[in-house]
């Protein structure tokens, strides 16, 4: 029976589908008023705007503040990424290819930033670095996020390692390839999606990081750690143009994603 | 060279990075059985334990946290089944909804729920506009504010694991059910649900993590007056400079956090079949 | 094989990104003398020191570099962690960090031979380790049509023709005056809050909701929500107050209380003779006029005028309370934790 069939002869998926519409139309509203709120003649930020101006938008690029926090959250993003989803490899590879005592509780250390609060993360690495009286702020804020997305690039490329399976990685081992060679011509290939979908993951999970990164940079400091201050300090809809800016940007990068490899592939 | 040598081999890097963490988490235990001579003392515990005050926070955020989670559960799960067994067409539009919505700053996602909530908000206007209510009604600065927040931001936590199980539960299983005899609904409790049981156990442990130990949603949308842990942790380290007491609330919480995620783990493995791994 | 070299490529790219970023990071700035370090508040005050950061320059050749802290403790905290090795040479910030500064050792003492303008600052808004730069002023701010009466005393506060029309600090909103100002009403002070705290529960009811930040009080009466925000920070609502506006401030004098805002010398610093030099400058009459001019605050040179809306608010600081903030910023721990369970919940 094809899957069309099955749900039709499935009482559940309307009922299941309307709820789901229903609780997905509450959820994204308040971005959808974000967004038009962004166009308002007037400082009030509100929805519908009054009038219609794209002034705030202009004001955005004007905003020194800004400029380099965003630089700053792609750096990070970038680099905090691209480590994570190397230790993530190398770390996933040996949970996948090796059964070895303790593998259950390196996986669960491996796991425990997802599980210690933000603010307690945060809280740790601002009195750490403190009392180390440590001061490369960057390298600290690299060293933060790497810990933060590192969960996120194990499972994902734990879930791809184990769908790919190791029988052609031993078919070339076999036929004389060492097991260094023969994991980066064979296996890592096979693994690309999940290697691109764990960078995705780290690169958004570092990019929008909010509350750790804030307990330890308040000022030089991320994005989202400068908006929520500019949120503090002003009253007029340019947070609402830097929020619908930062929307379509959003969803421009999930459907190229999603043409490249499938959201439901990484989700 | 061994199995196990290779493999310890290949983690070591990640290891060393999660030393780093793990150091850091130390100096809050640390700081935490110190007064501010400098002292080793159980004080700050003690004082915790027994400030009607401070209990309050813990018990407010468990709370909240406890019924959040349940409704993202409920809401959740639909959701999920829907971007498994739904058509193409249909099941990318939803994945596409919740994960720009996830994916979104969460800093803009409260912003836009101050737009929606507050008095002069959309849906106060709206109430308003058919006549429902004359005065506002308060949706924001207080407990219900909070809790709508937390629920936006936890759903895509409680949903994607769900979902990424359940693609794996072969609709086959329910054919043949009905093959032999099950009715749709029979099907659905006696051999799905408990067959996506790991996903609904990740995702209720995301998502009660999160919701307790938030900081962000009860600031901007709990107005002072309806606080989580999370700010306890925040308003006694940044505005008190008394890192002492926040280190005691932090290792109170990630105790609390620790406790309910082993409990969650446990009873998913023991009610529902399909086991937790 | 093609996916080879689209990992070559990739790995290419991370390293690049690596180095750029290392670099970004580390690149120190070129200048021929190298920058002094002021780390102050971001937005206008950041934005008005780097014009008279400019403006030095341009007079002694000595480049200063206008550094963002964050709010509550993160300036004192970033100090404290550079305790060995300073980064930052002059610092303006509020008195309770000022005094938690000090404690720490993280400032310097201020020799007065060496900052000759001195001279012309009221002698009560200059400290053993600062220099006041302005004095930003607290007080009621309100809405003229939304409120029976304008306020004129803090006692009218809990006049009952203001039940439900009004918004309170929350603890952690320029935390610990709040209450000063109540214990002070009623037979207190700010080192004995208690008068102080039962007073505020009495005004409980006639609050309708607390606020954390600037924005939310400005927002909460812009959206009439509330007629009156009983603790306001002048210089943040400032625009809002002209002649004709709708909108009021009024600084009451019984008490006055006033946020006097240091400026100090990093302690443990090579270059303090430099930082002297353009705290100095600061202290100079033109700059005190550009800075109270642009923050709506009172300069603390007596030559300085300040902005007319400040003059026509308050005339001079002779009435203003000397409070404690040694004792305050010891005890910021349990005033907050108390106004949290006293007067909030």
């Amino acid at each position: 029976m094809s899957a069309a069939n099955a749900r039709r002869r499935d009482p559940l998926y309307p009922i299941f589908a309307g709820i789901s519409i229903v609780v997905l139309l509450w959820v994204v509203a308040p971005l959808i008023v974000t967004f038009f709120s962004a166009f308002s003649a007037t400082t009030n930020a509100s929805f519908p705007p009054e009038g219609f101006s794209l002034r705030w938008f202009r004001n955005v690029f004007e905003i020194d503040e800004f400029k380099t926090p965003f630089y700053r959250s792609i750096a990070l993003a970038v680099i905090s990424g691209f480590c994570a989803m190397t230790l993530g490899t190398l770390s996933a590879l040996a949970l996948t290819k090796y059964r070895f005592r303790g593998s259950e509780a390196i996986d669960a250390l491996l796991m425990s930033p997802l599980i210690v609060p933000q603010v307690i993360i945060g809280l740790s690495f601002l009195i750490f670095v403190s009392r180390m009286q440590f001061t490369g702020k960057f390298t600290v804020l690299v060293v933060l996020h790497c810990v933060l997305t590192l969960p996120y690039a194990v499972r994902v490329i734990r879930a791809s390692l184990t769908r790919v399976g190791r029988s052609l990685e031993e078919a070339a081992i076999g036929l004389g390839a060492s097991p260094v060679k023969a994991f980066f011509l064979v296996t890592l290939p096979q693994i690309k999606a999940g290697i691109f979908a764990a960078s995705f993951f780290c690169f958004v999970i570092s990019f929008d990081n909010f509350t750790a990164t804030a307990f330890l940079s308040q000022s030089n400091s991320t994005l989202p750690v400068e908006i929520y201050f500019y949120i503090e300090t002003r009253v007029d809809p340019t947070i609402s143009a830097i929020a619908a800016l930062m929307m379509l940007g959003t969803t421009t990068f999930v459907l190229l994603i999603d043409r490249m490899v499938g959201v439901n592939r990484i989700t | 060279m061994t199995q196990r040598i290779r493999a310890f081999l290949l983690v070591s890097p990640a290891m060393l990075l999660l030393v780093v963490f793990f150091a850091a988490l130390t100096t809050v235990l640390s700081m935490s059985v110190r007064n501010t001579a400098g002292d080793f003392t159980f004080a700050n515990y003690i004082r915790f334990a027994s400030d009607a005050h401070f209990l309050g926070y813990l018990w407010r955020s468990i709370r909240v946290a406890c019924y959040v989670t349940l409704v993202a559960l409920i809401a959740g799960y639909p959701i999920a089944y829907v971007m498994s067994r739904g058509s193409r067409r249909f099941a990318s539009i939803i994945t596409l909804a919740l994960a720009i919505q996830f994916f979104s700053i969460y800093v803009i996602k409260m912003y836009g729920w101050m737009l929606m909530l507050g008095n002069n908000g959309v849906i106060n206007r709206f109430l308003k506009f058919i006549g429902l209510t004359d005065a506002p009604v308060r949706l924001m600065y207080n407990e219900l504010g909070v809790a709508i927040g937390l629920f936006a931001s936890a759903l895509p936590l409680m949903v994607f694991p769900i979902s990424s199980v359940l693609q794996n539960v072969s609709s086959r299983y329910e054919e043949a059910a009905n093959g032999l005899g099950a009715t749709p609904l029979q099907a659905f409790f006696r051999i799905t649900l408990p067959l996506s049981a790991p996903g609904v156990v990740g995702g209720a442990v995301l998502s009660y993590v999160f919701c307790f130990t938030a900081y962000l949603t009860p600031s901007l949308l709990g107005g002072s007056i309806f606080k989580m842990i999370g700010n306890l942790i925040y308003d006694q380290a940044m505005v008190g400079f008394n890192y002492g007491l926040a280190g005691t609330a932090a290792v109170v919480t990630l105790l609390m956090s620790l406790l309910v995620v082993f409990g969650i783990n446990s009873l998913g493995g023991r009610l529902l079949p399909g086991g937790t791994r | 094989m093609k996916q080879i070299s689209m990992i070559k490529i990739a790995a290419k790219t991370a390293i690049c990104a690596v180095v750029a970023g290392l670099l970004g990071g580390a690149l120190p700035a070129h200048a021929q003398e190298k920058p002094l370090v002021f780390m102050t508040w971001g937005g206008v005050w950041q934005k008005t020191f780097t014009e008279l950061a400019k403006e030095y320059e341009a007079k002694t050749k000595q480049p200063v570099t206008v550094i963002a802290q964050g709010a509550g403790e993160a300036g004192v905290a970033r100090l404290i962690a550079q305790k060995a090795n300073p980064e930052i040479d002059i610092w303006s910030t509020n008195m309770v960090n000022y005094e938690r500064a000090k404690k720490e050792g993280v400032i310097a003492a201020i020799d007065k031979a060496a900052i000759p303008n001195i001279a012309m600052i009221n002698k009560s808004l200059v400290f053993s380790h600062g220099v006041t730069g302005w004095v930003s002023l607290r007080g009621i701010f309100y809405r003229k049509d939304l409120v029976p009466f304008e306020p004129k005393k803090w006692e009218d506060l809990w006049d009952p023709r203001l039940k439900g029309k009004m918004a309170a600090p929350a603890a952690s909103f320029d935390p610990g005056y709040f209450p000063t100002m109540a214990a002070l009403l009623s037979g207190g002070n700010e080192k004995n809050l208690a008068p102080g705290f039962a007073k505020l529960k009495q005004l409980r009811p006639s609050v309708v909701t607390f606020y954390t930040n600037n924005v939310q009080s400005i927002r909460l009466l812009e959206a009439g929500e509330v007629g009156l925000i009983a603790w306001g920070i002048l210089p943040n609502v400032i625009s809002y107050i002209k002649p004709g506006s709708n909108y009021g401030f009024v600084v009451p004098e019984k008490p006055l209380l006033v946020a006097e805002t240091p400026i100090t010398l990093v302690a443990n610093n090579p270059r303090q003779k430099q930082a002297e030099k353009f705290l100095d400058f600061l202290l100079s009459e033109s700059s005190q006029n550009v800075m109270a001019e642009a923050f709506g605050a009172m300069p603390a040179n007596n030559k300085a005028k300040g902005p007319e809306v400040v003059q026509t608010i308050l005339k001079n600081l002779d009435n203003s309370y000397p409070m404690d903030y040694g004792h305050m910023a010891a005890n910021m721990s349990e005033i907050i934790s108390q106004y949290d369970r006293e007067v909030i919940q």
